[in-house]
């Protein structure tokens, strides 16, 4: 059973007032610590005591410290005995100060409290299976469904990427095996065989082999969902993305789906949008007559509510979800024409990095503002060797990581490190699809609805 | 140092006292609201954070001080205060546990957000067995029950 009992043991008081309302404790303790001061009735302050938590229970007893009866007599003299951050200096300890001793101690216990509140929810999806064994209490924690939430919203490093040939099942190149991961990285839990399309936050979009179906589906937890037909054809090759932004305080994950609809012979651009709120496709007013289906990549880019897809031509296409207007930007060139680099996240800003392998020596070169001018040149450190074949930027993630497919290789380079490493031998291709993933533990469904509908 | 800024005097578990400015001191949430409901006495006790780890949170909060002005939030100062952070954690262990804990009952957020942060990174290449030893965390299970749980989620273990 799933009620709002069960809700409050898995620390939804302490997630609303740990996260959502950080301010609340702030007030809260004001209001707390005056009353103790002005001696109030012992019911609230046991109601104030409760409400903030285990850690803050003890803070009433600090308080005696402050009794006017203890700081009384030698004010003056001390004032001036103090010096800037000295450590001779030591002030008179006030006769209630042994009761604060007991603080000392408190560490141990609530070392391990003060980790599960704010330090869990930073972990990668996999670390927090395996942390289920720490203690029935980590095991529960990790389990609630608002702790998944929470994860959710939190953690954003991509973890690895999913990589597909053709229409070979999809397997999973993780960054770092000990912390992310999945059960099943095949997706073959879901009803069809699938080629990866799009992901983001943790949620993946795939569409079927068979007849183009799409559907969302969570590889943590095996969860997924299949959506309508669009109104449109999308065909195999469709050029979809899908926005999903985790917000703390709405658990209902909302995301959307945006496909770039071109059609053979007839020179426009439809953006068809699935909105998970109301479970159904829309064709958007907004058209685009400056382009066609040719030269557009199937994979595009999402960020901060716009959707990036690249033109072999030589231009992005922009689409903004919120105000539904597209625009352009230019693609950079290099040597061999378009189509080798990949658009990422830097500072904050949109990027486009774009590789250049020449006589053994790799050079990055990062374009950058609405011009997409070169903004500047990594050489990296790493004998790419005489036997590779194309290459490729996979993208640059987590503000620090660039990931390259060398012919068969694909490489990281950690930027601030100045570091090369081999993530794989094998997995690099020029026909390998590669989309980046985020092992967090979102739900597809709604957290609060169990399978036998909704309960709280 | 100006003389016309007001100050505050923190006092440690053992006794010491550290005389700051009133802006490194509010950054705790916990001085400042302690301060504004009427802790105005000599000193303000910070009973459960020892004087070499409140020297430290307030070195950190010195730092930090000009980070929510205009000229602290170009990106040339955020990332100089990046640099000094990384370093700033590079400590043993047991002293980021005791910062963690110090920055939670001072309540400062940006404190708690990159210790945090550090120990997440450490934490997640980590076995059970070595975050029970760690972090001195109880096992409850019985070996039955931890079993169950192993196998349901084995794929976390390969």
């Amino acid at each position: 059973m799933f009620n709002l009992r069960n809700l409050i043991d898995q620390g939804f008081a302490s997630l609303v007032l740990t996260a959502s309302f950080s301010t609340l404790w702030h007030s809260i303790s004001i209001k707390h610590f005056s009353q103790l001061l002005t001696n109030l009735s012992l019911n609230q302050e046991r109601f104030m005591a409760d409400f903030e938590g285990n850690n803050r229970e003890t803070l009433e007893d600090d308080f005696c410290l402050l009794e006017d009866s203890d700081l009384e007599g030698d004010v003056d003299e001390r004032l001036y005995e103090l010096p800037i951050l000295s450590p001779k200096a030591k002030a008179k300890i006030p006769v209630d100060y042994n009761k604060a001793l007991k603080y000392v101690d408190r560490k141990e216990a609530g070392l391990e409290d003060v980790l599960r509140d704010h330090a869990l929810h930073l972990l990668p999806a996999k670390t927090l299976f395996r942390f289920k064994t720490v203690s029935r209490r980590w095991g529960q924690w990790i389990s609630s469904p608002l702790f998944a939430h929470r994860q959710t919203t939190y953690f954003k490093n991509v973890s690895g990427l999913f990589c597909q040939v053709a229409d070979h099942s999809p397997s999973f190149l993780s960054f770092n095996q000990d912390a992310y991961g999945m059960p099943d990285p095949s997706l073959s839990f879901l009803p069809e065989p699938v080629k990866v399309r799009s992901s983001c936050n943790g949620l993946v979009c795939c569409q079927g082999i068979e007849d183009d179906t799409y559907y969302i589906c969570s590889p943590v937890t095996k969860e997924w969902k299949k959506l309508p037909r669009p109104n449109l054809y999308h065909g195999a090759k469709a050029a979809v993305v899908l926005a999903f932004e985790p917000y703390l305080l709405n658990f209902n994950e909302s995301y959307e789906l945006v496909c770039a609809v071109t059609f053979p012979d007839y020179p426009v651009v439809y953006f068809e949008i699935y909105s998970s709120r109301s479970s159904s496709w829309r064709v958007s007013d907004t058209i685009c007559y400056e382009l066609d289906g040719s030269g557009l990549h199937d994979g595009g880019y999402y960020m901060k509510g716009v959707v990036y897809w690249e033109y072999s031509s030589g231009v992005i296409l922009a689409f903004g979800l919120r105000d539904e207007q597209y625009g352009f930007l230019p693609l950079p060139a290099n040597d061999e024409g378009y189509g080798n680099g990949a658009l990422a996240m830097k500072h904050d800003e949109l990027c486009y990095i774009q590789p250049r392998c020449q006589d053994n020596v790799c050079t990055i070169n990062i374009h950058g503002n609405m011009d997409m001018s070169l903004k500047s040149v990594i050489n990296l450190p790493y004998d790419a060797g005489s036997t590779f074949g194309v290459c490729r930027a996979l993208g640059f993630f987590n503000g620090d990581i660039l990931i390259l497919g060398l012919g068969t290789r694909v490489i990281s380079y950690h930027v601030k490190k100045q570091k090369v490493e081999l993530i794989s031998q094998h997995e690099g291709g020029a026909c390998t699809r590669y989309i980046p993933y985020v092992n967090s533990l979102v739900s597809v469904r709604h957290p609060l609805i169990r399978d036998k509908g909704l309960i709280v | 140092m100006e003389s016309t800024s007001k100050k505050v005097t923190l006092s440690s578990s053992d006794g010491r006292t550290f005389e700051v400015e009133e802006a490194v001191a509010f950054q705790s949430q916990t001085i400042k609201h302690l301060y504004e409901a009427g802790c105005t006495g000599d000193f303000i006790p910070v009973p459960n954070v020892t004087g070499d780890i409140l020297s430290m949170v307030l070195r950190y909060c010195e730092k930090h001080v000009d980070s929510d002005t205009a000229a602290g939030k170009e990106s040339f100062y955020v990332n100089k205060l990046k640099g000094w952070d990384a370093l700033f954690v590079k400590v043993d262990q047991s002293i980021l546990f005791d910062l963690i804990l110090a920055a939670d009952f001072l309540n400062i957020k940006s404190l708690m957000d990159l210790t945090c942060k550090t120990v997440a990174s450490m934490m997640k290449g980590k076995t059970t067995e070595e975050i029970r030893g760690t972090f001195n965390i109880k096992n409850d299970y019985t070996p039955e029950a931890e079993e169950m749980v192993r196998r349901e989620n084995q794929w976390a273990f390969e």
